[in-house]
């Protein structure tokens, strides 16, 4: 695995570069929107939330499905692991920062709206708005780390519509566990003794934990596996 | 410079597209890479390029298995793919982006090749430029890089005929002992006069593997007339000054290589063909 911090430095200003117009885009789309969710009601994060999935697993790896684009950045003289990085930190630093950043410039924008409409608005509040949902959206983040890490691995997995396909994946996933978890109060609890059950998943809450981290981990190790194995 | 030991790849099951390769590629040379459409051409220069993984047998480059994709490695080699995508920034932005990665590229150099081009104002947006601009660009930063193999999959596709003596030119510039160019195309009338040595490749396998000069001494080009009627020709075709052919070289006689001709004879001949140069075939 060879990290040489000039050339990582070099690749990422390149693919800064190359997504600029179309991350700005999307971004600035998604900030302002949320930054009108952030003027109307603070506490609705979850939304902001889901767009940054959605965005995350649409484009994060848009180099790699197409094949022309693809051949590009493979035949650059950079380590495998140098491009996995750069992709990591535009998705986990670069895309939280300059999201949360056009989220605050949404809600300046839509704060002076609402007082050249008359509704009136107290910008003071603004600051512990923004506070507020960023350390939310920080704990979503820690709760649900391993949903990002899907569709971050779906990007690279899927290549076109990951967004998408990561989102029936989840559906999947969750209609599972709920017919699982229906069986097992069913045949095994009655549905008088649900109590029972709940108290017995609240017990195992840290394995939960332990088992999320776990997932998230393999998911970005299997994206990188994935950029290794690339063939055109 | 490159060593293939039998090399299989397929991309489906049961179909094999390079079948039991062997090749030794040497360094300092042109090398055409010619054979009929869907031969394998492309596959095997991605192979070299570590853009496709063989199923089976080794492939060496410079040193390196090329599936690692090493850096020492990648900043050695610049593909040429026949269909390429540009990004939406000026050739200037290109350059600033991309430079860096290659250590031994030269800006002086760029621009050299750029002016060969015609090609003058770097201020132009790629994705503005037509296809046949835009790949003079990406083959002038290629040879700028000075990167000691040059694959380059139908350069000359998409260039007008003054652009096609350019690239020929600017090729002969940028070469030295230390690189390899590796050229495979279809329109061999663009290689004449440029490559040193020729591969045929022939439904996954190597047909023929031999420098110009190999091919010479046991092949002979001639045109035929009334007066010199020949015998014991691999092939011929008529043409405006005659019936040109090509023979077994027995008398060894100088001639100059016709390199549809060549293509042609060792198709209708593969197996005396392959008897003849058994002994060079590298």
């Amino acid at each position: 695995m060879e990290l040489n911090l000039t050339r990582f430095w070099s690749l990422c200003k390149r693919d800064f570069k190359l997504n600029l117009k179309t991350d700005i885009f999307m971004l600035s789309v998604m900030g302002i929107i949320s930054g009108f969710f952030m003027v109307s009601s603070p506490s609705n994060s979850g939304f902001f939330t889901f767009l940054f999935l959605i965005l995350l697993g649409f484009s994060i790896f848009k180099e790699y499905h197409k094949k022309t684009s693809k051949t590009n950045i493979l035949m650059l003289p950079v380590s495998n692991l140098e491009r996995y990085l750069s992709v990591f930190v535009r998705a986990f630093i670069y895309y939280p920062i300059v999201l949360s950043l056009f989220m605050l410039l949404g809600s300046i924008v839509f704060g002076i709206l609402y007082l050249v409409i008359g509704v009136g608005f107290d910008f003071t509040l603004l600051p512990n708005f923004y506070v507020e949902i960023v350390k939310e959206w920080g704990e979503s983040f820690l709760e649900t780390h391993f949903v990002f890490a899907l569709y971050f691995f779906g990007s690279i997995f899927y290549k076109k519509n990951a967004g998408l396909k990561v989102s029936l994946l989840l559906m999947g996933i969750a209609f599972s566990v709920f017919i699982i978890y229906f069986l097992i109060v069913h045949y095994f609890f009655g549905a008088h003794e649900i109590h029972r059950l709940k108290a017995m998943v609240d017990t195992y809450n840290s394995l939960e934990i332990t088992f999320g981290i776990i997932v998230s981990f393999f998911l970005l190790w299997l994206s990188y596996l994935r950029i290794t194995e690339e063939q055109v | 410079m490159i060593k293939i030991n039998d090399l299989n790849f397929s991309y489906k099951r049961n179909k094999l597209v390079t079948n039991n390769v062997n090749l030794n590629i040497q360094k300092g040379y042109i090398h055409g890479l010619l054979g009929k459409n869907g031969t394998g051409k492309t596959t095997l220069l991605k192979l070299i390029a570590g853009l496709l993984f063989p199923d089976s047998g080794k492939i060496e480059v410079m040193g390196f298995n090329p599936q690692k994709r090493q850096v020492g490695f990648l900043s050695n080699v610049f593909f040429l793919p026949e269909e390429f995508d540009v990004y939406k920034m000026s050739i200037e932005d290109y350059v600033k982006t991309h430079a860096p990665f290659y250590p031994n590229f030269s800006m002086d150099d760029f621009d050299d090749f750029l002016n060969e081009f015609e090609i003058y104002n770097k201020k132009e947006k790629l994705t503005s430029l037509s296809f046949g601009t835009r790949k003079k660009v990406i083959i002038a930063f290629g040879l700028a890089t000075h990167s000691k193999l040059m694959i380059l999959d139908e350069p000359t596709n998409g260039l007008d005929i003054p652009s096609k003596s350019q690239f020929r030119k600017i090729i002969l510039k940028a070469m030295n002992e230390e690189t390899s160019i590796i050229i495979s195309t279809h329109q061999v009338r663009d290689l004449h006069n440029l490559i040193d040595s020729i591969i045929i490749l022939d439904e996954g396998n190597i047909l023929l593997n031999a420098s110009n000069q190999e091919i010479t001494s046991k092949l002979y080009f001639g045109v035929a007339t009334e007066e010199n009627a020949q015998s014991d020709i691999l092939y011929s075709e008529e043409s405006i000054s005659g019936n040109v052919f090509v023979k077994e070289n027995k008398e060894n006689l100088e001639s100059n290589i016709d390199i549809e001709l060549l293509f042609n004879s060792v198709f209708q001949n593969k197996e005396r063909i392959k008897n003849l140069f058994s002994n060079s075939n590298r």
